[in-house]
């Protein structure tokens, strides 16, 4: 009894060991604005992880470069950032632009762009590139399939440099199909029609987010995203309803007075309140 | 038609360079001719030039039919002048030439000695008089108007031409014949114009007996690298740049170059770019017969300090931490393809800004502190710029408002597009300063002014497109084109 009591409690301090070390502990947390979006995960992106983003349509593609882009300068507060794409997609999807890096925020000299023949050397480059721990992040573009037959071992090494070395990685998917992988978070990206300014003027880019996946917390939930660059960070807005949006937090209702509607006698309808009348039409139709 | 070049048998018959052909064929009926062709010959001899730089850097070629090597302490490596001319004969003499090689003190005279007479080793110090018993002719560019002067005033040697007064010479045929002779008498330095030039430190291994083992390279480099980093350390140097030359035994040649964004003299670190640089090659070094010598040269080299001064602490090893990692992508991708933007003055969207390799920018940084800073973008102010720019706009089909409305649908990759917010238009006009080349490719934009819009369809993609000319002016038609998207 003695023996099987210290042998159980050898168990437990064991046990307890391999659960510290399985645990997931993240080497930091960076914030992206609404606060719903870091509460669900957790705190905020983790850094040092694998992010990856799905653009949901061919039309998508550069808004998740976007998302991917305003997500990096967040991550990367100072530092460098490495950005590595084949260099087929600058005839696919257009080469980057230094101006409209300097629009989304991110100061172009702080990158270095590294164009590689094909998918393969893609990954390889990444993979290099994060084991220099003084870069930020690394935003690796890729289209189509990875190149490589396993994409679950690709990415497993991806994260597994990223968390050795506390660089955090995007790695933004166009035109492919979700496959499983070792990212911290999956998210499927979307633009969405921004608010106008004067004149019907497209006004800042909001971007559908949803997140497919998280590794140690919830998912399938998504947001509507409205990018601040001079603030940058996001701004959440409601479900996209109807072609208008609508400021959240949506307020409870106020209480005010009701009409009284009698229900055997017609009632004429009134200008205004739309709703009204077509409440008293459906009443008296009833009675009818 | 005249003979340009006979081989030994005709010069022996007595046909020569300069005899009419059809004299030369009533001479000897039955000779074989092909026509000259002075390029390709050209080539062959740069050909040869490359596979003589196994035996020294520092070859020039000496037309129509001669190449130069400076041979100055390189001749141990090949068993001594001997070993070193009987091997240069063997690899011209293994393609099928005949070749002859003199070894002496300056180019003049090795020259003069290899054309004129059967020598083949001038021992040191006996140029005058060797090269005293040749013609006139022997003289180190001398024309063929002066060389028949000298013969017709009776001098016959070169020795005889030198024992006249040379302010005689001088007057009578320029200050450069007398340069040109005591350079051909080794008594003047004579420069030789190589083809590339001697790089600052070099050093070599040669091999006995080739070996074929394409791993044994790495090794090798090792070697050659310690003893190099050792030198550029004495001179308390960096290399920038350091290229290894792989000769094979019959003469083909593979050249491998890592380059450095600053200064470097850790052996370690070059041989891992040499690593990555092996690992990348598209076909892989072939050994053929074996490998028998491998020369690491350094052409490019900066002053390194003996030890960098930690100033700013964490700060100076990231920097650091961050060029290592550009030099190792730069080792295997190319130059070309690490990448970094550098602000322009353009006056076109996509001009304002280019793409440097990341490698070469340590240079610019050191040298000049005016680097042009970005425009700061307006607050408050949505993107202005696409994330995403063709180069090449890609060119659609709209319906806009004439003349200067947003289109109103386009089509684009065979999708249409249904524009819900549009802003524009934004003129950007020709930079009329550069010429456009008038191209009949009626998928390119002529070099009119541009309307720029940025738009946005239905579900919420954002273009930004752009109207190539005006409409009401003379001309094509404006035609429009897509430049971007954005986010």
């Amino acid at each position: 009894m003695n023996r099987a009591a210290t042998r159980s409690a050898q168990y437990q301090t064991v046990l307890d060991a391999l659960r510290n070390r399985v645990a997931f502990q993240p080497n930091g947390r960076f914030q992206s604005g609404p606060t719903s979006l870091d509460e669900v995960l957790g705190g905020g992106f983790t850094v040092g992880t694998l992010h990856e983003i799905y653009a949901a349509s061919e039309q998508d593609g550069a808004a998740a470069l976007g998302f991917a882009v305003a997500l990096a300068g967040n991550a990367a507060a100072t530092k460098p950032i490495v950005f590595v794409r084949p260099d087929f997609l600058d005839e696919e999807a257009g080469c980057l632009s230094a101006a409209g890096l300097r629009d989304m925020g991110l100061e172009p000299s702080r990158l270095i762009l590294v164009r590689t023949p094909d998918a393969k050397e893609t990954l390889r480059a990444a993979e290099q590139a994060l084991r220099c721990k003084s870069l930020g992040a690394v935003i690796v573009d890729l289209w189509g399939k990875t190149g490589v037959s396993d994409d679950l071992t690709a990415t497993r090494r991806l994260s597994l440099a990223a968390d050795e070395f506390g660089v955090t990685v995007f790695c933004v998917r166009r035109s492919a199909a979700v496959t499983a992988s070792t990212a911290a978070t999956r998210w499927r990206l979307a633009a969405l029609p921004s608010i106008p300014l004067e004149a019907n003027a497209p006004g800042f880019p909001v971007f559908n987010a949803f997140l497919l996946r998280q590794r140690f917390g919830s998912s399938g939930r998504s947001w509507c995203l409205e990018w601040n660059r001079d603030r940058k960070c996001f701004k959440e807005h409601s479900r996209f309803d109807e072609g208008r949006y609508e400021e959240t937090p949506r307020s409870p209702p106020l209480p005010r007075a009701l009409l009284s509607i009698p229900a055997d006698r017609q009632v004429e309808a009134r200008q205004g309140f739309a709703g009204e009348s077509r409440a008293a039409g459906i009443r008296q139709r009833r009675s009818a | 038609m005249r003979i340009t070049a006979a081989d030994e048998a005709a010069l022996k018959l007595g046909l020569g360079a300069g005899l009419a052909l059809a004299d030369a064929h009533a001479r000897v009926p039955d000779i074989t001719v092909a026509a000259c062709d002075s390029a390709a010959d050209g080539r062959l001899l740069h050909a040869i030039a490359e596979a003589c730089d196994r035996f020294s850097p520092v070859v020039a070629i000496d037309p129509p039919y001669g190449l130069m090597l400076d041979v100055t302490g390189v001749a141990h490596l090949f068993g001594g002048e001997e070993g070193l001319r009987s091997r240069a004969i063997a690899l011209i003499a293994g393609h099928g030439l005949s070749v002859r090689a003199v070894i002496a003190a300056s180019p003049a005279s090795a020259r003069a000695l290899c054309r004129f007479s059967r020598l083949t080793i001038c021992p040191p110090g006996e140029d005058a008089r060797f090269v005293g018993r040749l013609p006139p002719a022997a003289i180190f560019g001398i024309e063929p108007e002066t060389a028949r002067a000298l013969a017709r005033a009776g001098l016959r040697t070169v020795a005889e031409v030198d024992r006249r007064p040379h302010d005689a010479l001088a007057a009578r045929f320029g200050a450069s014949f007398v340069t040109a002779l005591g350079r051909t008498l080794a008594r003047e330095a004579c420069p030789l114009a190589p083809l590339r030039p001697p790089p600052e430190i070099s050093a070599t291994r040669a091999f006995a007996e080739p070996f074929t083992a394409t791993a044994a390279i790495e090794g090798v480099l090792r070697e050659l690298l310690l003893e190099v980093t050792r030198a550029l350390a004495e001179k308390a140097l960096g290399g920038r740049r350091f290229e290894a030359h792989v000769f094979r035994s019959d003469g083909a040649r593979r050249f491998l170059v890592a380059e450095t964004g600053r200064p470097n003299r850790d052996p370690d670190a070059l041989l891992r770019l040499y690593s990555e640089r092996l690992a990348s090659l598209e076909d892989p070094l072939d050994p053929g017969f074996g490998f028998d010598l491998i020369r690491i040269d350094v052409p490019v080299t900066e002053p390194l300090a003996e030890t960098q001064p930690d100033m700013e602490g964490e700060t100076l090893i990231g920097q650091e931490q961050v060029e290592d990692l550009i030099d190792r992508l730069t080792a295997r991708l190319g130059r070309n393809r690490v990448l970094r933007f550098e602000a322009q003055d353009g006056h076109e969207p996509y001009r304002q800004a280019r793409l440097v390799p990341a490698i070469a920018r340590a240079v610019t940084q050191g040298k000049s502190s005016v680097r042009r800073a970005w425009h700061a973008p307006e607050p408050g102010e949505p993107p202005l710029r696409p994330i995403s720019i063709f180069p090449r706009p890609q060119p659609i089909e709209a319906i806009a408002e004439v003349p200067d409305g947003p289109p109103i649908r386009f089509r684009w990759r065979r999708v249409v597009h249904h524009i819900a917010r549009a802003e524009g238009p934004e003129r950007i006009s020709a930079e009329w300063w550069r010429s456009h080349p008038q191209t009949t490719d009626t998928n390119a934009p002529t070099g009119r002014c541009r309307d720029y819009y940025r738009l946005e369809n239905t579900q919420g993609a954002r273009f930004w497109v752009f109207r190539d000319g005006l409409y009401g002016t003379s001309g094509p038609p404006p035609r429009w084109f897509l430049q971007g998207v954005f986010a």
